[in-house]
């Protein structure tokens, strides 16, 4: 073997082995990068789970509070109601005993205006017969001599 | 390689030059050695008697050339830091394997005589230069990784 095929040698094989070393290196990197992206391709439909899990808590979320809102106002409206019921059931009442009262007042004025009329009418009766005997007297009178 | 950013997309292929025209050159040299179609002479001469190891300098060429390449542009491509890492590490089994390739070559050339100097050693600046960036490279690589632990 000659001097230059010994040097070629040596470097050859010095360049092979650093190579790989080299190699080596390269390799161990590239399964952690690959085992990177796989735990990341893993983990991606999990993160999109995460995702829609926590956009359907929001929208849970928002649903129970118009539903907490809902039933409120429908508390409030139906308090409402029933007051207003209780006012036009009171102010109903009020009507009526003030119908009825204005009512008993016509008819004791009716009554009061019929004892009145037959007063009248008694006493026309009594002024009719004052006119009959006056007139019966006045006949009387008339046809004597003289007159 | 913050610097990479600073360059427009499609330089930062080229963002290392030396890499990249070598590589090429070491593959244009490398793959008809590798089929034998076409040796140097001074390798010829000098490993007259081991005929293979002129296909496996062919071959280590081809591979070298295509590592580094293949690292450059996986380097130039947007990608994660476990991503940048990895091409990084190829690159550095590119450059060795380059260096490796152009200092046998300077070697053979060299030993052609005082004619052979001039080219063995601009040979040998390539595989210095090969050999310099591939120990940077792991060296930064290296504190990367102590970083990380």
């Amino acid at each position: 073997m000659s001097n230059p095929v010994q040097i070629v040698v040596s470097v050859f094989s010095g360049g092979v082995a650093v190579g790989m070393a080299a190699t080596g290196r390269w390799l161990m990197d590239e399964r952690d990068r690959r085992r990177a992206r796989k735990e990341a391709d893993r983990q991606a439909p999990l993160k999109q789970v995460s995702y829609e899990l926590r956009v359907a808590k929001q929208a849970d979320d928002i649903l129970q509070r118009t539903i907490d809102t809902m039933v409120k106002n429908y508390d409030r409206l139906e308090r409402e109601f029933a007051r207003y019921r209780e006012e036009a059931e009171a102010q109903r009442q009020r009507d009526l005993q003030e119908h009825q009262r204005q009512r008993q007042l016509d008819l004791d004025e009716l009554s009061r205006a019929r004892v009145q009329i037959g007063e009248l009418h008694q006493e026309i009766e009594d002024q009719n017969a004052t006119i009959s005997q006056l007139k019966f007297q006045l006949q009387a009178n008339s046809s004597g001599p003289g007159l | 390689m913050k610097h990479l950013a600073a360059l427009p997309r499609r330089l930062r292929f080229f963002a290392e030059p030396f890499e990249i025209w070598i590589a090429l050159a070491c593959l244009a040299t490398g793959v008809p050695a590798a089929i034998g179609s076409a040796h140097p002479q001074s390798l010829a001469l000098a490993l007259r008697d081991f005929s293979w190891l002129l296909h496996a300098w062919g071959a280590l060429l081809c591979l070298g050339s295509l590592a580094t390449l293949v690292a450059r542009w996986r380097i130039a491509r947007p990608q994660t830091e476990l991503g940048d890492r990895s091409a990084r590490s190829l690159e550095v089994v590119g450059l060795v394997t380059l260096a490796t390739a152009t200092t046998v070559y300077a070697v053979a050339i060299v030993a052609v005589g005082v004619p052979g100097l001039a080219a063995g050693s601009i040979t040998a600046s390539a595989a210095a230069a090969c050999a310099m960036r591939g120990w940077i490279v792991s060296r930064e690589l290296k504190r990367e990784r102590q970083g990380d632990v």
